[in-house]
Order: C-alpha cells, then structure tokens, then sequence
C-alpha cells in the first residue's frame, strides 16, 4: 500500500496528463512542427512511465523536505498578487506593499516595532533606488 | 601596433574601461538585466566619442555585466546573466557550505583570465579563426545543442530518470509559441501573448530564483553561510586553487573562445560545454555540483572568452557571435566603420586599440571585480532574512518586466517559479528544464533545416553524419555521456571489485 502512495507517483500521474496533451495537441501541427513537440511529449510520457514502475517496484527512498509549507505557500500568493497588480496599480506602490507584506511572512521570531519600521524603510529605499535606476536612467517604462 | 597600445592607454579611454566594467558589472549583477540590455542602454553615449574610445566603452561594459552574472549565481542561485547558469551549479553551493567569498573571487579571476584568452585570440588569430563561423551549418548547430542537452546526463547523477524528463518538460516549454521554422502556432491556447514564446530571462528567474526564495522562507537557517571571523577576499587561496587547475582554466577559456566566435550560441553554451569538460575529466566528478571550484573556474573562464570570441566574426565577416555584439555591430556602422575582412587593415588603428581597450578593462576587472564581490558577498551574507527576501522579490519582479516590458513576462515568471518549487519538492531539478529551454530551439532549427538541405541534396544521413565538424560533435557527446560509466568500470576494476553485467 505504501508503494501506491509513493511520492513519485503523483508526479509521474501529471507528467502522464502533461506529456499526453503534447503528444494531443502535436496531432494538429504540420510534419516539420510537430517532431520536437512530439519528442517532448513522447520524453515526458516514457519518463513518467518508467517513474511509475519505479515508484511501483522498487519505491526509492524519498528525501524529506525541511522546514513548513504554509510560509512558502503565503509568499508564493504574494508573489502572484504582486505580479498580478504591478501593470493596474503601478510599480511603487505595489512593490511597496507586495515587500512589506513578503518581510512580514519572511519574519521567522517576534521583532520589536522599531525594528520592522527599519525593515520597511530599507526596503522603500531599495525600492525607490531600482524605480529611479529603471525609469528614469535606464528608460524603462515601468507601469 | 605599439600606436594602438598607446592610444588605448590614454587616461580617458582608461577611465572609459573603468567606468563601463562598473557599470557592466552592476547592471550584469541584477537579474533580468542582461549583458545585451547593458551594451544597448549605454550604445548612445558613444555616439559622440570618437570610434576606438566608443568601442572601448560597449566591450568593457559588455566584460563587465558577463563577469557580474555570476554574483547573483554564486549568492541568490539565480544567474544574473544566461551566461552564468553553469556558474551557480557549483557557486551556489559554494556559497551555501561558507566559501561564497571563495566563490566570488575565482568567478573574478577565472572571468579575467578567460576574457584575456578571449581578447589575445581577437588580437593575433582573428581572421583565421572567423573561417570557422562559416563552416557552422544548420547541422553543427544541431549537434551543437544535443551536445548541450547530453550536460542533462552528467548534471543529474544520482536521478537520471529525473534529469531526462526534467529535460524532456524544458524541450517542451521551449515548443510553445511560433514554431522557429514553418510558423506552427504551438500551445499558446489561443493566447497572443504565449505567440513569441518563453523568454528566457523570465524563465530563468522564476525557474532559479523563485524555488530559493520560497525555501529561503520555510526554515530558520542563514540563507548562506559566513566564517565567523573575516577571511578577507581569499586571494592566495583562490589563485591556489585556480593554479591546481590550471589546465580546466585554459581549455575551458578555449572552449569559450571557439564557441564566441559561433553566432548565436554564446556564453551560456559555453559555459555549460567547458562544464562539461571540466566534469568529464576531473578526478571528482562526485564533487561537481555539490561546490566544486572547478565548475566555477570552467564557467566563469569560458564565458568570459565568449566577448572577445564573439568580436572575431563580428568585425571580420560581419556577423554578429552574440546579441551584444550585434548591438556593438550597430554602434560600428553608425560610426561609419564598414566591417569585413578589410578592417583590420583599413582601419588598423581603430581595431587595435579597441582590441588593447578590452584588454585593459579585462584586467581592470580584477580590482572591480573583487571590490564589488566582497561588498555583494558581506550584504547578502548579512542582512537577515525578511529583508532579503522581499529584496529579491523586488528584483525578480522589475527584472522580468525589464526585458520587454511586459507585464505578462512578470506572471509567467511567478508561474514557471510555483511550477519549479513543485517539481523540486517531487526531486526534480530546474537545471534540466533551463537546457532543454535554452537548447529547445537551437536543435529544432538545426534539424529541419539540416532536414531540408538533406532533402534536396538528396543525401540526409551524408548531411546529418557526413560532414566532419558534426562527427567530431557526435564524438564528444558520446565521450561526455560514456566517460563517466567507463571511470566508474575502471576505477572499480582497479579495487580489484568483480564486474557484473
């Protein structure tokens, strides 16, 4: 039963969807454009496969990750919030709060005020450095 | 020629080398920021120097940011520049045992002594060396990339099956979009903005850095590690260890030279083949990856050649080896420079000191270079963790949008990233996919028009394994993928241990 529920299991199962929707979607393209993608799809369909009876047969030893998963998983929707709404609200004060929201979640103990209000100013100095760089010296249009 | 030495020795152009490794070395640092956006953002402040004093400003700058690709490699695992992937195989993990200042300044003198190699070969074999451009057809190029994606084999020791399919995913990232050739629209679901494809740089960051600053945030522990007591920039210890490899130095220097002057496939194909070199044929093989100096003395050098490397088919035949030098191929012409097989003798003087320019700012390098490491290694090493994660928050964000500012570039970054981090928890590592992305194309390109011509010489196979520069390719792709297996038989017969089959 512990093999069935071995880790490389489930990723060999969306390695199966992902290299058989390639090999789906090559089905439609011409001669010439369809061999690469073929031979990804073909490489992640084989791989999974023998993953699977790998994980099946011999169920390798699984290293165990460190640490928690809900931080990770709090900065990453920051990440993506901040990614979202850099082109709606802008590049300052959206970067301003995604940072100030990423210390907050990278804050492993309890650190007095004084402390997180020296953070954050670092951070806005950081942040009004690259805006400057960018825009104004390397003429990037930032949003 | 003693002219030429002078004139690039003048105090302007000096300060110019000085000034364009700087900025070259900054700009190379942050990720996004490429070396090719670093020479095109400074181009129009050279218009108004003369030619020589111009050129020398866009090839120090051009130095300077491949050198400075390697500090966000050795200290953040995200290659600042795609030059330096190769680096932070080996420097991240340098770096995260305490030896990233170690790290830091052999990344210095490796990249010096390779742009040097780089540079002489501009100086002396330019022109015999640019005939070699020309005998690349779309079959060595071909070869070239499978060459590249064998690395997969080597760098995933221990989880080959991993690595391959690894390798496998970043082929099929590397699909999505135009096809290079026949413009077949490839899994774009039927958005415009998948049409152009993947674009490295924000592949590259959210592929390497997004999974480092996702873990940098689950555990307590120092995002690298610092010796307690000052070590200083380690020089007698890293010019050591670079002397007891000395010849990984010059044959990866070579390597990178020879694949400059190779248009388009540039200093992250270089540093991935001398990797693969220095691999092969170290005694510990089972320390690369795991923070051997070799892997980042061959990265480092070979990248580094790549800029004087990729100037030999730009000013003698006109063909640009590499992005920037594209751009520099630009800046020459607007300067009203006609490049070919000629300029080296209608316009010796400005060639030359050009050349004697680059030398300099390569060896200005060293004292920029270790200057800016030590600071970079002591700031990374030293501010803690929620500060240095929102810090690179900032960066991965402005340095995805950076490339063409395009908002969308941000997303698909933070989405490749979560896509990375997942697969690392599954055992799978970001290395693979970034080859089979970088590589992806170059191979499909080579192949269908290497099919073509075939085709209509009638003769496929001939074109495929009949020319000599495609079969000496094969050859060390073979030997790169069965060395290893052969060491291993060898080493163990030599224990005197029974061979099974």
């Amino acid at each position: 039963m512990n093999k069935l529920l071995h880790r490389d299991i489930a990723a060999a199962s969306g390695l199966l969807v992902i290299g058989g929707y390639a090999l789906w979607e090559a089905r439609q393209m011409s001669v010439f454009g369809a061999i690469f993608p073929q031979l990804a799809g073909a490489g992640m369909v084989l791989g999974a496969i023998l993953l699977l009876i790998r994980a099946i047969v011999w169920a390798p030893a699984v290293p165990q990750a460190d640490g928690t998963l809900l931080r990770p998983l709090l900065m990453l929707a920051a990440l993506a919030g901040w990614a979202i709404l850099l082109p709606i609200f802008g590049f300052v004060p959206v970067s301003l709060v995604g940072a100030g929201v990423c210390m907050l979640i990278a804050q492993q103990t309890m650190v007095p005020m004084r402390v997180l209000a020296l953070q954050f100013a670092g951070l806005a100095g950081l942040i009004l450095l690259v805006a400057v760089l960018f825009g104004r010296l390397l003429n990037v249009p930032l949003p | 020629m003693i002219d030429a030495l002078l004139s690039a020795a003048t105090p302007f152009n000096l300060m110019l080398a000085l000034v364009g490794v700087v900025l070259g070395t900054i700009i190379g640092a942050l990720p996004g920021l490429s070396a090719t956006m670093a020479v095109a953002v400074l181009v129009p402040f050279t218009f108004t120097m003369d030619p020589a004093s111009g050129l020398i400003a866009l090839g120090a700058v051009y130095t300077g940011a491949i050198y400075g690709g390697a500090y966000a490699a050795i200290l953040v695992n995200t290659p600042g520049t795609p030059a330096a992937i190769a680096t932070a195989l080996d420097g991240f993990p340098m770096a995260k045992r305490g030896d990233g200042d170690l790290a830091v300044t052999i990344s210095c003198f490796a990249s010096a002594f390779g742009g040097i190699i780089g540079a002489m070969a501009l100086l002396i074999v330019a022109p015999p060396l640019a005939t070699i451009a020309l005998k690349f057809g779309p079959v060595e190029y071909f070869w070239l990339a499978i060459f590249g994606l064998s690395l997969i084999a080597v760098l995933s020791k221990g989880a080959t099956l991993k690595g391959l399919i690894g390798g496998a995913l970043g082929l099929g990232l590397s699909t999505i979009g135009s096809a290079v050739v026949g413009g077949d629209v490839r899994y774009t679901f039927g958005n415009p903005v998948l049409l152009g494809g993947i674009h490295i740089i924000p592949a590259l960051i959210g592929l390497y850095c997004v999974p480092v600053l996702l873990n940098m945030v689950a555990t307590q522990d120092r995002h690298i590690e610092r010796a307690s007591e000052g070590r200083g920039t380690r020089i007698p210890e890293a010019l050591g260890l670079m002397w007891r490899s000395k010849f990984n130095l010059v044959r990866s220097s070579v390597v990178g030279t020879v694949v400059g002057i190779l248009p388009a496939a540039g200093g992250a194909v270089a540093g991935l083949v001398a990797y693969s070199e220095a691999r092969r044929t170290s005694k510990n093989k089972d320390q690369f990856g795991k923070g051997a100096v070799d892997g980042v003395i061959a990265s480092e050098s070979a990248n580094s050649a790549t800029v004087g490397g990729g100037f030999v088919p730009t000013l003698v035949l006109g063909i640009p080896g590499t992005p920037p030098d594209a751009i520099i191929l630009g800046a020459l012409m607007v300067q009203g420079i006609r490049v070919g097989p000629q300029l080296f003798v209608e316009q010796a003087s400005t060639v030359y000191t050009f050349i004697f320019g680059l030398l300099f700012a390569t060896i200005l390098m060293i004292p920029v270079g270790l200057l800016i490491g030590r600071t970079a290694f002591r700031t990374i090493s030293s501010i803690p963790k929620a500060v240095l994660a929102p810090a690179i928050g900032v960066l991965i964000m402005i340095g995805s949008f950076a490339v063409e500012q395009n908002a969308t570039h941000v997303v698909m970054m933070v989405i490749l990233g979560a896509f990375a981090w997942v697969l690392l928890k599954f055992g799978f590592e970001a290395s693979p996919i970034v080859l089979g992305l970088i590589l992806g194309p170059i191979a499909e390109q080579g192949f269908v028009q290497g099919y073509l011509i075939g085709n209509a010489a009638g003769n496929i196979w001939g074109e495929f394994f009949g020319r000599p520069i495609s079969l000496a390719i094969i050859g060390f792709t073979f030997l790169t993928l069965l060395w290893p297996l052969w060491s291993d038989r060898k080493g163990r017969a030599a224990k005197g241990e029974t061979l099974y089959e």
